[in-house]
């Protein structure tokens, strides 16, 4: 009887491979559409460099696995916002509410599997595909007579060079903030803009991608608008008080100013997720309507 | 005696604030029964299904199963819970893993109905539910809903998108399916296909409930009969014109058995309901 009331790991596990199985081709189609893309950009990237003339082939290997670091860092982050926008697809139709909402799981049981869905899955999914593009670019080194340099497998190398960017950098005398609370503070950040996404897809139910993105571009020309009446304003003393508490404390201060924005991010991003799983909680088979007559 | 599976007290609800479907509405639906919810387009038949099974939220008032709230949508009422909407969504699969994939989360779900029940529709465990017609999903979906062998089944206009033979063969399948401890509600305007099925029925208008009796009772009080043009109509609550003459209601006087003409019952309710109503309070 208490199985059918509180959350159960093995029915959580029956919603996700539910999920899974009924949507296979759906997710095969994702990832064959991130091979592609990557595929091109990869082969078309590496046919251009080793075209290039004036430096060695090692030097072009190192530029072209730093544009596969950059680029790897904003597609993941596009990819993991599109895909936290669609949190809630199975709610995008009447048909599908129906059927999402009448199966037999806690409500916390169907929120956690969309939500390991689009984001471990998403991971899955995307890595799939990328490791699936370079060995086509690998492939491709002996076809089109590249250099044996591009035969590396740059994978690899992209994975040792994050790991590089993200040591603790060697100062010389003090540091000037905490290491630690500054990559807390970006991953607090990341996760706080995806989390906005999550809670775009739990409210629109159709477009959440382009819906939330336009909102939050929306909201950040208010609020920076807003932010720069008030500080206009503002009493000189407190700006000057500011300014002279940094110069005074620096490691204080960029310390202090990381934890706030580290907890305040945390906060909101908490808050995102809850919210989201409110909307989902509360959501019916209607359209969901801003303005109710 | 039957037990009360679906308790609904003092509900309230609408799509819009100020045009409500439901006020203080009060119904009980008891086990073991198919009942028939009948009523004009817009009434909120299917409103009343989605809110039973906790899709939609009440305003006001609570709907219980078996002392649960169903807006809760717990496992413990949606595993004794299916509803086969009017328009749903199969995936993309075979028979087989749709199964595989759903029977689990139904504790009493059997292999022997399904399996039956797709063979009385000319249908078999190797289909792939994305190569289906409409008609042949309907059968298809029809069957599962039978083999979840919940304690309520709730049907949305069931017989729509079925061809004639299957339509007796729904019927087939209801019937057989049936125990005291499954209760099934089936909301139609093809009346037709499942007058001779039903053991309760609830008519609804408007935010009323212009009829809700057991059909034995309502034999026992109203006799349908059929007229020709000319013979005489003395006596009757209720004269539908038909092509052979006229379908009457009378009062069943004498205790006669009729069968149900649920057609003539509805348009009745709706044209002379308080002339009706009295003999039930009688």
């Amino acid at each position: 009887m208490n199985h059918l009331i509180h959350f159960s790991f093995s029915r959580l596990v029956s919603v996700i491979k539910r999920d899974l199985v009924e949507n296979w081709k759906t997710n095969l189609y994702r990832i064959l559409t991130c091979y592609i893309i990557f595929g091109l950009i990869f082969i078309f990237m590496m046919y251009g460099m080793n075209h290039s003339s004036g430096s060695s082939a090692e030097y072009f290997y190192e530029r072209f696995c730093g544009n596969v670091t950059g680029i790897i860092y904003i597609a993941l982050n596009l990819y993991m916002c599109y895909f936290a926008s669609l949190i809630l697809e199975p709610m995008r139709t009447k048909e599908r509410r129906i059927s999402y909402l009448m199966l037999p799981a806690t409500l916390g049981e169907k929120f956690v599997s969309r939500a390991l869905y689009v984001t471990i899955g998403t991971l899955i999914i995307f890595g799939c595909g990328l490791l699936m593009a370079e060995l086509t670019r690998l492939l491709f080194v002996p076809i089109l007579g590249i250099s044996e340099e591009f035969g590396r497998f740059c994978l690899a190398d992209v994975w040792h060079r994050i790991l590089a960017e993200n040591q603790e950098p060697t100062f010389y005398g003090e540091s000037d903030y905490s290491y630690t609370l500054l990559i807390m503070f970006f991953t607090v950040l990341i996760t706080w803009s995806h989390s906005l996404y999550i809670l775009g897809g739990s409210f629109f139910r159709k477009k959440a991608f382009i819906k939330t993105m336009g909102l939050c571009f929306l909201l950040m020309i208010l609020f920076g608008n807003f932010f720069v009446q008030i500080f206009e304003g503002t009493e000189p003393e407190l700006i000057k008080w500011l300014e002279d508490w940094t110069e005074a404390n620096p490691t204080q201060a960029a310390n202090t100013f990381l934890s706030i924005g580290f907890s305040l991010f945390l906060l909101l991003t908490v808050l995102n997720w809850g919210l989201s799983y409110k909307l989902f909680a509360t959501s019916q088979i209607t359209e969901r309507k801003l303005f109710r007559r | 005696m039957n037990t009360t599976l679906i308790h609904i007290d003092n509900l309230s609800f609408g799509y819009r604030r100020k045009a409500p479907l439901f006020s203080q509405f009060n119904l009980d639906i008891p086990t073991g029964e198919i009942i028939g919810l009948l009523g004009k387009n817009g009434t909120g038949k299917s409103t009343l299904l989605y809110l039973i099974c906790g899709l939609l939220r009440p305003k006001q008032g609570t709907i219980t199963m078996q002392g649960t709230d169903v807006k809760k949508r717990l496992p413990l009422t949606l595993s004794e819970t299916y509803l086969v909407p009017e328009e749903f969504n199969l995936p993309n699969v075979s028979m087989k893993q749709f199964v595989k994939l759903n029977a689990g989360f139904y504790p009493r779900f059997s292999q022997e109905i399904l399996s039956a029940c797709l063979q009385d529709f000319d249908l078999n465990m190797d289909i792939h539910l994305g190569e289906l017609s409409m008609g042949q999903k309907k059968k298809a979906y029809l069957c599962f809903a039978l083999a979840t062998n919940t304690a309520l089944l709730l049907m949305d206009e069931p017989t729509n998108g079925l061809d004639i033979p299957s339509k007796s063969q729904f019927r087939k399948a209801i019937a057989s399916g049936m125990t005291d401890e499954k209760t099934v509600i089936v909301s139609t305007h093809q009346v037709k296909d499942i007058d001779r099925l039903l053991d309760h029925v609830v008519i609804i208008e408007g935010t009323d409930i212009l009829l809700n009796q057991p059909v034995k009772a309502i034999t026992e009080k109203l006799y349908f009969c059929e007229q020709g043009m000319n013979e005489p109509t003395d006596g009757a609550l209720y004269i539908q014109p038909s092509v052979a003459g006229n379908s009457l209601i009378l009062p069943n006087t004498y205790g006669e058995e009729s069968p149900l003409n649920l057609e003539v019952l509805f348009n009745a309710m709706l044209a002379e309901h308080e002339k009706i109503q009295t003999l039930f309070n009688r």
